[in-house]
């Protein structure tokens, strides 16, 4: 997917329409969803504090790649549900790991060359994800305006049936 | 909120294995630092290649890397545009030469625009998350705004 808007728009789309299903599934849980699909940008911590420098600081081989993938989803996800009140923490919880879980899954539509990285990060779900064809690669336009369109509409459906 | 605490700790934990064995497979495998080190050694592994393009005609390119990489590719079928960001994946053959098996072109404007509106995306969820959500003082968690 080419940015992190294009995988909030995703998480809110998939969240809403569930939401519309499960009404115990309100907008505080939809947004959930949406801070879930930043969950696997943590691996773009590199920016700020790249790896060689961890590695040289911890003495031990670092890549911060290690925290974008399924497991930092469902650790990221349950440390998120900590802190919010118990009663909203199974929902909370499921809509983070869903939006983080969406995001990993539109990006291995993403045309990447080589899977070498690839593998670690979607383990287990390699198998199914890992075959997947790239479709874009990351910069493409019309991923982002596609999720976008779909997005405004989605919201439009939701105002009108409350 | 001891306990909280705790569990929170051992998330943590659980965290801190997950980047040391993505740094452990990285290590073990050939890099693109390994070929610019030492391109002699790195003969006939397999990896993936990224950088700017700073020289390009029909057969060789020239990256950005530490220092710059100079290789002759095999299997493009046009030079990449001088600027554009080359990211391939090949087999690193005697004589500066890799045999590309897949590669993308990333233009730098579409680069910026991407940036820009990932960008967005972060206050964008800050913003719709305190509007849903508030700040329980006594409990210290969040708790859905009573209006929603």
């Amino acid at each position: 997917m080419p940015d992190s808007l294009a995988h909030v728009v995703a998480a809110y789309v998939l969240l809403q329409v569930v939401a519309w299903r499960f009404s115990s599934y309100g907008k505080p849980i939809v947004v959930a969803g949406m801070v879930g699909a930043l969950i696997p940008d943590v691996a773009k911590l590199h920016i700020l504090l790249p790896a060689p420098v961890v590695e040289t600081a911890l003495g031990v081989p670092f890549a911060w790649r290690g925290l974008g993938g399924l497991w930092a989803v469902l650790l990221l996800s349950a440390l998120g549900a900590l802190t919010v009140a118990r009663g909203q923490r199974s929902r909370v919880f499921g809509a983070l790991v869903a939006g983080g879980l969406s995001h990993i899954v539109l990006d291995a539509f993403n045309r990447m060359p080589g899977t070498v990285d690839r593998s670690a990060a979607l383990y287990p779900l390699h198998p199914v994800l890992e075959p997947l064809p790239g479709i874009y690669i990351s910069g493409d336009y019309w991923p982002t305006l596609v999720i976008l369109a779909v997005g405004v509409s989605v919201a439009v459906i939701d105002r009108r049936r409350s | 909120m001891l306990r909280r605490l705790g569990v929170a700790c051992l998330l943590l934990a659980l965290l801190v294995p997950l980047p040391i064995a993505a740094g452990v497979l990285t290590e073990s495998r050939v890099t693109q630092q390994d070929v610019v080190a030492d391109y002699e050694s790195s003969v006939g592994s397999e990896t993936r290649f990224w950088g700017r393009v700073v020289h390009s005609d029909p057969v060789t390119v020239e990256l950005t890397a530490t220092p710059s990489l100079r290789v002759r590719l095999e299997g493009i079928e046009s030079a990449p545009p001088v600027g554009t960001r080359l990211v391939f994946y090949g087999t690193v053959e005697d004589g500066h030469v890799v045999s590309v098996s897949e590669y993308v072109i990333h233009h730098p404007t579409k680069r910026r625009v991407a940036l820009v509106t990932s960008a967005l995306a972060y206050p964008l969820v800050l913003f719709l998350w305190f509007r849903y959500w508030s700040v329980d003082r006594d409990d210290v968690a969040f708790v859905v705004r009573e209006s929603r």
